[in-house]
């Protein structure tokens, strides 16, 4: 099955080669010269992964055939401890892959403002992708663990030095929720590999196996392992109430980072969620369905509410990322294809919206220098570009047909809603999509109250001398909105890619 | 005897013919509204723009076309009435388990009010050309217009109800942007949001009735959902029904989702004539009769349709008593009516509730537009206590609306005499007497609230400021062909119960059915019933003559009493959902920044934090140096560990 075109590997490593070669260039004062070299390298990256689609195959869901797992490499790595280098994608990870590659080529625009030690911060922006997309193509437990790992430290800095006013706090604690969490999945993926048949760190087999994982231990243990694991991948999600670190982080980042966590990072949660939740264990999951619906609606409504009250308007959009993240575990709890086919659809376009909607933050931010709602107001007077993109976001975030956002929250709905669970869960998760689809209210409140108190009504004075959208604004905002169109046209683009692995994991999951 | 007992359940499926025309009637407006959308962003961004001939040439084409296409399709209908076009749009995914297809179709139901949308709306395009002559925003205008057209057509043609969902949510944002369409205007900006807000809550309904159709019977096409309406448990169908209303009763503005529609005037008079006259608003109505099947296997929530018709017809009628906005006037007036097509489909009359649909389209519209020459003309001013004598200074607004308030009005043999007596007549023929009652009371007030409306602007002399201009040929041309639709489109549907030819009933026959026995006593009834509709409205008439025909001075005042009072007061709604939902829900929200967030969860980690560093303080203090102390810890744990030992391998050793 190991291909070994080192396609992926290439992708993987091409962000690290480009963050050494920063390193080569003394800075000799050029116009954002860092800027430059960085745009080049996740553009390479960008490229490459659209190449990597291309070379995908994309097979109708055969269970026979095994797991979807393509350009495959593998590399022994401490063959002792069966650990190795082994990488791969399926239709999960693949469109994760590209967004990843697509959200860091943008947001290296969106830090077109950086200037203070710019080399040092696309760095660390180039060593987060690698540690991104090694978390999406990782087919090894211990190897996905370190890239795990891996992502929290240029994070931890890139908050910590190029944040707002409160950043070391905000640092600080996004670092100590991502860390102890993490404690439960080093804990989890021990376990894993010392009480299931056969040893090893190989995901790959582990998945074909998942019938025979923690197999020696009680149910109530292996229980506990799985609530540890996923745990850990809540609160990257981040879950109710375990999300109070992303608000903190959102506001006291920078724009693009901003962008970076909410397009990619938090999608890491969902992908753990399902990929080792679903994947390894399937006949537990599905008792747990009832409590992820629960807590999806939690999630919604509460971050929601949280949305409404806020008067920062980095913050609204902060939230709004909350409420939206519930809706993938409400999809996840369907435990069909049309719910998890939702989910992951709803990773993918909350990943471009939302980056969408912090970089208009950001847009505005810059030139009034202040993100407080109650200053702000009439700004399509003097930005009507701006505003008019803003609207379509808010609109796309809102779920307005023809955006991709209609698409995900029609399929997560519909599938949680019919529901694979029999007797009373069953009931219980219609129940609580009901009082979800609360949230589309909510959210058309929040999103529009938004716009139309920072874009609509009178200028005030002081900010009539406003410019409007310049070309590298312009054109992170076109690349993303010509994306949400194009899959809420056509949606079948992105869910032809998700739906074999969605309809293997519903495969493996109890009748 | 019931008009449903010969309804045929299904539309022959071999008439089923294949016509991709059919996609450009919705694709044309959309593209159209692509070009110039692109137009205004091309348009912020440089000062100079495209001209506003070459948007009017744009924005004018999609719909002029669309409704030449949709002539050419419905004249094969007509010459063989069991062909049904239809067309595959677009295929949104198909993968295994389940497959979405976004199709279209052109039955005798879509058909007719194909025909009446486009028709009407190439109208209002023409008429918003010279309206909104100068205006800043002139792209952007069509561009929305265009958009909300398209969206329009998607809904009304799918053969589905994702793209009925669609369409409707597009036409939702649509009236967001265009209700909201001059949002320096905070004020404005807000109508627009609320229209969103309380559409959305129609929606939700909406939704989890599609949800739950689609567990029920497997589809999500209307052929699919009616093959398979039989098996539905009994339990389930009434849910499903009153689901589906809900978003009904959201996007047809009844009560109790009806506050929108009035603060949805303060988009340009145009639009309010597309929003409120011709489509959005009846798309609740063309729901429900989409929908027949269901509705007539749950008659409980008939029952509540007729309910709600009726009580919103004679609340937004007694609303428009008082009301001196024009617009305002108008707006009640089609909350009203709309109640009356309630009432219609409610009674399982839908080819009656369609034909109101249909003949009010035109005569509202007409209203609407006359509204907005006069606005026009008098330099926005939309105080009716301002305007007066206007009749010889709009001569072809006056005519126009002269007819459509007599239509409205119900007197024969204008367009609305024939539709609402139609609906009057089914609601006394199901028995339904005390919803007639109100249908009759309803038709006096609107006579009434009409005529007041005409003759403070046409009759009397004039009492406003401005110096009124005439308008324009492109003003008058669509208003006179609305005009002439208000005293003709009537006569399509003449009441079968007197042997006269109903036309429309006869036309979705296919869909529903037709009954032809006109016994003589029912002919006999139904021309009493006539007659009392008839001299209500006229006594509605005589009343504003009496009262408003020669104003010169100022307008009366209205008498302060409770009654008024609670008519100023829109029966509180509007304050009633700021105390009882908007208040609570930003009081939650608030609870939840000030108390939840930093108190309930942060607060619980920080104590358990605090917690921590505690325990290891105390700890510490086990560790103070002292080498004894060491030795201490250190032989209690070796007994420790040799008590664990033995009792784990020598098992009784400690029993003695």
């Amino acid at each position: 099955m190991p291909t070994n075109t080192f396609l992926l590997t290439a992708i993987l490593f091409l962000p690290l080669v480009g963050a050494l070669s920063l390193f080569l260039f003394p800075d000799k004062g050029r116009d954002h010269f860092y800027h430059k070299i960085a745009a080049f390298w996740t553009g390479l990256t960008l490229i490459l992964s659209l190449f990597a689609l291309s070379q995908y195959r994309n097979l109708p869901a055969n269970h026979a055939q095994g797991l979807g797992f393509q350009l495959v490499d593998q590399l022994p790595w401490i063959p002792s401890m069966q650990i190795q280098y082994q990488v791969g994608v399926d239709g999960l990870s693949l469109p994760m892959v590209l967004l990843t590659t697509l959200i860091l080529f943008v947001a290296v625009f969106a830090s077109w403002g950086i200037t203070e030690r710019s080399r040092t911060y696309f760095f660390m922006l180039l060593i987060m992708e690698t540690a991104v997309l090694g978390v999406f193509t990782s087919l090894d437990m211990f190897q996905f663990f370190v890239m795990w790992e891996l992502e929290l430290i240029p994070m931890y800095f890139l908050i910590g030095i190029w944040g707002g006013p409160r950043r070391n706090y905000a640092a600080l604690k996004f670092i100590l929720y991502t860390a102890l969490a993490s404690a439960f999945m080093f804990v989890a993926f021990l376990s894993i590999f010392f009480f299931s048949q056969p040893q090893t760190f190989d995901m790959i087999v582990l998945l074909k196996n998942h019938n025979s994982l923690l197999a020696s231990l009680a149910p109530p243990f292996q229980m506990m392992i799985l609530v540890g694991l996923l745990l850990c991948f809540c609160v990257k999600l981040p879950m109710v109430p375990l999300h109070t670190w992303l608000p903190d982080a959102h506001v006291e980042a920078p724009t693009a980072i901003s962008v970076i966590l909410a397009g990619v990072l938090l999608k890491m949660g969902a992908y753990g969620i399902i990929r080792f939740g679903f994947g390894f264990f399937p006949d537990l999951i599905k008792e747990l369905a009832v409590f992820m619906a629960a807590l999806g609606m939690l999630n919604i409504l509460y971050g929601a509410l949280l949305a409404l009250a806020q008067t920062d308007m980095k913050r609204v959009i902060a939230y709004s990322s909350v409420s939206h993240m519930g809706f993938v575990l409400l999809g996840l709890s369907a435990m069909n294809p049309m719910g998890i086919n939702g989910a992951v659809m709803q990773m993918f376009t909350h990943g471009t919206i939302t980056a969408l909607l912090f970089i208009f933050v950001g847009i505005v931010y810059d030139r009034t220098h202040t993100r407080v709602i109650a200053d702000l107001g009439g700004l399509s007077a003097r930005m009507p570009l701006a505003s008019a993109f803003f609207v379509i976001a808010a609109l796309a975030s809102v779920g307005a047909p023809g955006m991709s956002g209609f698409v995900s929250e029609f399929l997560v709905f519909a599938g949680a809603y019919g529901n694979a669970l029999k007797g009373l869960p069953h009931f219980a998760i219609q129940l609580f999509t009901v009082a979800a689809a609360l949230g589309i209210i909510l959210g058309a409140g929040y999103t529009l109250w938004l716009t139309q108190r920072v874009f609509f009504g009178p200028l005030p004075e002081r900010w009539q001398g406003l410019g409007d959208l310049n070309r590298i604004e312009l054109f992170n905002v076109v690349i993303l909105t010509l994306l949400v169109f194009v899959l809420g046209f056509f949606p079948a683009l992105i869910v032809d890619y998700i739906n074999p692995a969605s309809e293997q994991l519903v495969s493996f999951l109890p009748k | 005897m019931l008009l449903h007992a010969t309804a045929h359940t299904t539309l022959p499926t071999a008439s089923l013919q294949l016509n991709s025309l059919l996609n450009l009637v919705v694709l044309l407006p959309l593209a159209g509204a692509l070009v110039l959308g692109l137009g205004t962003l091309y348009n912020a961004q440089n000062k100079t723009g495209i001209s506003e001939r070459v948007v009017t040439a744009i924005g004018c084409a999609g719909p002029l076309l669309a409704t030449v296409l949709a002539f050419l399709l419905f004249l094969p209908m007509m010459g063989d009435p069991s062909r049904v076009w239809h067309s595959p749009l677009l295929t949104w995914m198909d993968i295994g388990s389940f497959k979405i297809e976004l199709g279209l179709v052109m039955d005798h139901l879509s058909g007719i009010m194909l025909l009446m949308i486009t028709f009407i709306g190439t109208l209002i395009h023409l008429f918003s050309a010279s309206y909104m002559q100068g205006d800043r925003s002139f792209s952007r205008y069509f561009a929305y217009l265009n958009l909300f057209l398209g969206s329009m057509l998607l809904l009304i043609l799918s053969d589905n109800m994702i793209g009925l969902f669609m369409g409707w949510e597009g036409v939702g944002v649509c009236s967001y942007l265009l209700i909201g369409f001059w949002f320096e205007d905070a004020a404005k900006a807000g109508a627009g949001t609320k229209a969103f807000l309380l559409n959305r809550v129609g929606d939700l309904g909406f939704i989890l009735g599609i949800f739950l159709l689609f567990q029920e019977t497997g589809a999500f096409d209307f052929a699919g959902i009616q093959a398979h309406i039989g098996q539905t448990s009994a339990e389930r169908l009434p849910l499903i029904a009153f689901l589906l209303l809900v978003g009904a009763l959201g996007k047809s503005a009844q009560i109790p989702l009806h506050v929108w529609l009035p603060d949805a005037m303060a988009g340009p008079t145009p639009v309010s004539a597309l929003i409120h006259a011709a489509t959005m608003v009846t798309a609740g109505v063309y729901l429900v009769a989409r929908l027949h099947f269901v509705y007539t296997a749950t008659p409980s929530v008939a029952w509540l349709i007729i309910l709600i018709g009726g009580l919103t017809a004679l609340m937004a009628a007694s609303i428009a008593l008082v009301q001196n906005d024009i617009k305002k006037v108008l707006a009640y007036s089609t909350v009203s009516q709309l109640g009356y097509m309630f009432m219609g489909v409610g009674a399982g009359a839908y080819a009656a509730g369609i034909f109101h649909v249909f003949t009010h389209a035109f005569f509202k519209a007409a209203l609407f537009l006359g509204a907005g020459a006069i606005i026009h003309a008098l330099h926005h001013e939309q105080d009716l206590r301002k305007m007066g004598g206007l009749r010889s200074k709009l001569p072809i607004t006056h005519l126009a609306m002269l007819v459509s308030c007599l239509a409205i009005a119900g007197i024969p043999p204008f367009a609305g005499f024939f539709s609402k007596d139609e609906i009057l007549w089914s609601l006394w023929e199901k028995g339904h007497f005390v919803f007639w009652g109100m249908g009759l009371l309803t038709a006096g007030l609107t006579a009434f609230y009409m005529f007041r409306l005409y003759f403070l602007a046409f009759g009397g002399t004039y009492r406003g400021e401005h110096e009124a201009h005439p308008e324009p040929l492109l003003m008058k041309l669509p208003l006179g062909l609305l005009g002439l639709g208000a005293v003709t489109v009537g006569f399509l549907g003449m009441p079968a119960t007197l042997g006269l030819p109903n036309w429309f009933v006869h036309w979705l026959a296919p869909l529903y059915g037709e009954h032809h026995a006109s016994d003589p006593a029912a002919q006999g009834l139904s021309l009493i019933l006539m007659a009392a509709s008839v001299l209500v409205a006229g006594a509605g008439i005589l009343l504003a003559l009496k009262r408003f025909g020669k104003i010169t001075g100022e307008v009366p005042a209205l008498p302060e009493n409770a009654l008024t009072a609670l008519l100023n007061e829109k029966f509180g709604f509007d304050s009633l959902y700021q105390t009882a939902v908007v208040g609570p829900i930003m009081a939650a929200g608030r609870f939840c920044r000030q108390v939840a967030e930093p108190v309930m969860i942060d607060g619980l980690i920080r104590a358990g934090i605090w917690g921590y560093y505690a325990f290891s303080l105390c700890l510490r203090t086990l560790q103070f140096g002292q080498l004894r102390a060491y030795a201490h810890y250190l032989i209690f744990g070796l007994f420790i560990l040799a008590y664990v030992y033995f009792v784990l391998h020598l098992p009784g050793v400690f029993q003695l």
